[in-house]
Parts: C-alpha cells; structure tokens; sequence
C-alpha cells in the first residue's frame, strides 16, 4: 500500500498529465462559452458581474492546475505550449467583456464576444485531440 | 410466560401521555417477580442510562456514561409504574399527564438555559 | 368550492415545494452533459417518490405517527441507530447545501460574496422556524417556488431545437465524448436528487404537524400523484434548457448563475429575475424542510415531545437539535467550500443512505397491525420493491462512480 501512495503522490507522467490539461481546458472552454452566450442576453448587473467573474475564477483555477506540475517530456511541454496562450486569453476577453458590458460599450462587447467564440473553437479542438 | 413476551413486544414503542404527548420511547422494562415466583412486568424505563446498555459496544457504553455523568441526581431512568398504562395500540397510552411524571434532566437544562432564554419560547 | 380552492392550493404548494439545490445542481449539470440523454432517470424517480410518500403519508394518516417514529420499535435499536446517523448525518449536508443554495442566489442579485450572506441567511432561517406557523411556511415557500415555471416558459422561447432533445430523450446512452461510468455518476445524481431522505421525513413529519388523519388521504394522494410529478417536470424543464443551451456548445454548468442563464437569453432580464426568485424560494423552503427533517429525525428515535405544533418550551431537546443543526450547516459552509460541489457530494451520500431510508417505509406500510386494511396493495408493493431493488442498486454504485470518475469531472 505504501508503494501505491509513493506512486500516486510522486511526479505526474505524460498521460497524467495530458489528463490534467484536458480538464484545464474543459474548465476555460465552459467558461468562455458561457460569456460568449451572456453577452447575447440582456442581464441585471449584479448578475452579469457574478456571473462573468465566476467564470473567470474558473480560467484562473484552471491555469494554476496546468501550471502546478512541470511537463514530464518533450511532448507535454509541447501540450503545455499550445494550452497556455489560450488559457491567457480566455482570461483577458472574459475581464474585458465583463468590463465592456459594465459600461454598456455594445461594440467592445460584439468583439470580445466574437474572440471568446474563437477562443473556445480553439479550446474545444485541444480538447478533443487530447482527450 | 406470555406476560413475558408482551414486556418484551413492548419495548422501543413510543409513550404517549392522555393527551397524546411524547413522553418517550421504552427504552427499558423491568421485571418484577410476584409472590407465586412468576415474573410480571413492573415499570417501563425510559431514558438514555436504560438505552445504552441495550446498544452493544463502543456506542452503548459511550450513551450510557455521558447519560450518567450529565445527571445530577444520580436517580436513574424514569421510571413508569406499568399500573399507569391504560392502553397499548400504536403507542403506549398512559392514563396520566405528562407534568406529573418526572421530566428528563436533559429537558429542563436546556429549557432553563437555552430554549427558555430566547424570545418567544412561550408560543 | 371551498374545498376545491383547498386542494388546488395543496397541488400548487406541492408542485412549488419539490424542486431543491440537489434538483436544480441534478438537472442542469445533467442537462449540459448529456442533453436529454438521462430524462429517463428523472422520470423514473419521480415514479419512486411518489409511490413512497404516498406510502408514508398513509401511515401517518392511519397511525398519525411519521414513519421514522416507528422506524425503532420495528428494527430494532441497533439497526434503527444506525439509520438515526446516516439519516441525520446526510440530512445535515443536505441543508448546508441548502443553505449554501440560498446564499449563492442572493449573491447573483447583489454580487455580495455568498459567503457574507450565508450567516445571514442561517440566521433568518432560524428566526422562521421558530416564529412562523408551519402551514404558512410551507405555504408561502410552496407558491413562491411555483415561479419556476419560468424555465418551462423559457424552453419553448429558446430558438427550438425540439426534434434533436426528443431525440436525445429516447436514446438514453453517453452523448459523444462521454463514458458510461460518467453516465451512471449523473444518473444516480439525478435519481438521489428525486428521493433525498429528509423528503419523506419532512412529508410524514408534517402530516402530524398538519393533523392529518384518515379522512385527509385522498387530499393527501391528489398532492402526490399530480402535485410531485408536475414538480419534476419543473426539474425536467431545467434539464431540457440546459441541454438546449449548454449541450450544444460542449459547455459544462458548475455554477448556479448558469443555471439561470438560459431563462436570461429567452426571456431577458423579467425572465432572469423571476428565475433567480426561484431559486431562493427552492433553496428557502427547502432549507426549512432539512432543518426540521433533522430535528424530527433525532427527536423521534428517542421519543422525545417534537414539532413546531408544541411550544418551544415543551419541546426544548427537539428545539436544541434543530439550533445546533442549523449552526453546523453554517459551519460547513464557511469552510469555502463550493457549495455545487457541495451539492453534488450530498447526492452521491444521500444514494448510499437511500435504501435505510426507504426499506423501512416498505415495512411498515405493509405492517396490518399498524395500518389495518390499509397496508399496501398488490401494485403499490410491486412498485414499491422493484424500486427498491433499484435503490439498492444505485446506493451501492454510488461511491465507486464517484471515485472512477472523480465526481464527474
């Protein structure tokens, strides 16, 4: 039993951590898709807030998950490199839209609406090639 | 030996006053020997310190020492003379209120120093 | 007429009052997931719900004692132990996670972190019990979480895709890109979310408290029988918006601002409010209902005086434990932790404790010397052992799903 804790708690492999960044990238991809949609819906303000800033707590969760372990090789790096930007991202456009749709500025809203739909195409990819 | 089987059929059923209040459940029956050398049942017992005991193991005896400790007076289970049941069906009816039997330590504690102190308890 | 107007506000606040957190986290996390792929398992424990209540609140009519009350004397003091633990145990995460529910609602509409606003909300669930007569909570909440029907609404706003959801509907595997193991977690989910143990406690419990006696039973059967399906078809409408929403676009729910989401896009900010009312009206009336279901549980093993229809004073260990029951409930929760998760943890424990609950109920209701003529007929015990043969299933699937598919993620 003590050889199978040392196992599970010791250095994450490659298909752990192929794992681990499937989930990350599931967590960002709910979380842009669901601002993608609330910036189509007309919202109570309180809501709009608590309901962008959830999400995007969720794409901070999902970053520190990708990042607490290091890439075991060549090709998780490779996933890790391909995975971050769009975490970044994803990050960026949820702030910026919660922020546009605060001030009522429909045209930032349409935009960052437009590149969160993108985002998530991306994201559901990586999903799908590495689940 | 019937009598026997009925103190036993009796025990874990809910004690209810003549008014249909919660008094408690069996938690215990004792058994008296009459002058013919036959056993009849005397009282039911109800409290935590007649429970534990029924209950094997750690949890029984864990019961029934907090039971005892808590009390102050050290008197035991209540005790129901069984000459005060009047009927038994879904329950065992007695045929007296509850204000004149004995009320549990546990109640009154908390009521004094509890429940009694919030606004309201009266309602 | 009068009588009518009785029993149509009886439906109405059984039709309000089904819907909870676990239903509401249930449905649209299910929904979101695998579309309408699992309707079948809402639908199927509607059916055991209530073939259960009615079998419990027939007890209580015939006996006038809820079904836990006999629980002791029929099993046995170790057995029925047993059962006052888990019962209470599972029932306590059920109202954190209630409580939990009622916090994160009001923080959609004043984005106050629900944290702040869980004290508050145990504080005045506290005063409620202990203030407001029974039938005016049980009525008030009841109407209130009629509202809901704002997703049923909703569903048929949304831009339709009717066909491919009844399509969903009748084939009830794993979507692309799901397991089964996934499939049975959310399966069982859903079906805890339909049978959770203080359900039954707090019906029977409250058939005492409202005095019902035999004459009582065909009102009582109408609020099943029509009341508690109607109710799961809110939670099914929940499930469907979710599926129409969400599912489409891969996108998991794990908050409870997206669950509202989709009364938002068909029916705009009105919609959005009303959905959010609901909300709070479910997870209120529901927090009422698993606090005194754990008082009553605790107090009717060991007998004591209990129920909101005694003063307080006569009943003060009833009182005591559903005091202590709410302070724990706030305690768990202001441990941060997530109270979805939360939710979805409750679901998985309340399947484990199912069949403690239920088997019981199947026993007395058979029980002629409880019930007389009334014990259960041919059809209620056929339907009543194959669901708990079912229940029996879905307890011991329950924990090894959760660990394979670590809680569904």
């Amino acid at each position: 039993m003590w050889l199978g804790l040392a196992y599970c708690t010791g250095p994450v492999d490659a298909h752990g951590y192929r794992k681990t960044a499937v989930q990350s990238a599931q967590a960002a991809l709910n979380a842009v898709r669901t601002g993608a949609l609330a910036a189509d819906a007309q919202l109570l303000d309180p809501y709009a807030s608590t309901l962008l800033g959830d999400q995007l707590g969720a794409v901070a969760a999902a970053q520190e998950q990708l990042l607490a372990e290091p890439p075991p090789d060549s090709g998780t790096r490779n996933v890790r490199d391909q995975l971050l930007p769009l975490l970044n991202g994803s990050a960026v456009q949820l702030g910026d839209l919660a922020y546009a749709m605060s001030t009522g500025d429909l045209a930032a809203v349409r935009a960052h609406q437009e590149q969160l739909r993108r985002l998530g195409d991306q994201l559901d990819d990586f999903v799908e090639r590495y689940r | 030996m019937n009598e026997l089987y009925v103190s036993f059929h009796l025990l874990d059923r809910q004690i209810v006053d003549r008014d249909g209040l919660e008094v408690g459940k069996v938690d215990e029956v004792e058994l008296g020997i009459d002058d013919r050398g036959a056993p009849y049942l005397a009282a039911l017992l109800v409290g935590p310190q007649a429970f534990g005991p029924r209950i094997s193991g750690w949890l029984g005896r864990l019961l029934t020492g907090l039971a005892r400790r808590l009390r102050t007076d050290r008197s035991g289970p209540l005790r129901i003379p069984y000459d005060l049941v009047r009927q038994v069906d879904s329950a065992v009816e007695l045929s007296v209120r509850r204000d004149l039997l004995r009320e549990p330590e546990l109640e009154s504690w908390l009521r004094e120093h509890l429940i009694g102190r919030i606004p309201g308890s009266a309602e | 007429m009068k009588k009518f107007l009785a029993f149509t506000l009886g439906i109405l606040t059984a039709i309000g009052g089904f819907v909870d957190i676990g239903d509401l986290v249930a449905s649209s996390l299910s929904g979101a997931r695998f579309g309408l792929a699992l309707a079948w398992v809402l639908v199927l424990g509607v059916i055991g719900i209530c073939a259960y209540a009615e079998m419990a609140g027939r007890v209580v009519a015939i006996t006038k004692r809820p079904v836990f009350d006999l629980v002791r004397e029929r099993l046995g003091p170790r057995v029925a132990l047993v059962n006052l633990v888990a019962s209470y145990l599972v029932t306590l995460l059920t109202l954190a996670a209630e409580l939990g529910g009622v916090a994160l609602a009001i923080e959609l509409v004043t984005s106050v972190s629900y944290l702040l606003w869980v004290p508050v909300v145990g504080f005045v669930l506290w005063v409620a019990l202990w203030r407001v007569k029974f039938e005016t909570l049980e009525r008030i909440f009841g109407l209130l979480g009629l509202v809901l029907v704002v997703f049923v609404v909703a569903l048929f706003r949304l831009p339709g895709h009717g066909p491919d959801l009844w399509h969903q509907a009748l084939s009830p595997v794993p979507t692309p890109g799901e397991n089964w193991n996934t499939y049975w977690y959310f399966a069982v989910s859903l079906f805890a979310s339909a049978l959770t143990p203080y359900e039954v406690f707090f019906f029977s419990s409250g058939g005492v408290e409202e005095n019902w006696g035999p004459r009582q039973l065909p009102e009582m059967r109408v609020n099943v029988f029509i009341g508690f399906p109607l109710g799961g078809g809110l939670a099914l409408a929940l499930m469907a918006v979710s599926a129409e929403v969400f599912h489409p676009l891969d996108a998991q729910v794990t908050s409870l601002g997206q669950v509202a989401l989709p009364a938002a896009l068909a029916l705009g900010r009105l919609g959005l409010a009303v959905a959010i009312l609901g909300f709070f009206a479910a997870t209120f009336g529901a927090a009422m209902e698993t606090g005194l279901s754990a008082a009553y549980v605790v107090a009717q093993f060991f007998g004591w005086p209990w129920g909101k229809r005694l003063q307080p004073r006569r009943a003060a260990r009833f009182h005591t434990v559903l005091l202590v029951s709410v302070l724990l409930g706030i305690v768990a929760l202001m441990t941060t932790i997530d109270p979805i998760q939360l939710t979805e943890y409750m679901l998985v424990f309340s399947a484990v404790v199912l069949p403690l609950t239920y088997l019981p109920i199947l026993v007395v209701a058979n029980d002629r010397g409880y019930l007389g003529d009334h014990v259960n007929g041919r059809l209620a015990n056929a339907v009543g052992v194959i669901f708990l043969v079912v229940i029996v299933a879905a307890a011991a699937a329950a924990i090894p799903l959760m660990i394979v598919t670590g809680a569904g993620g």
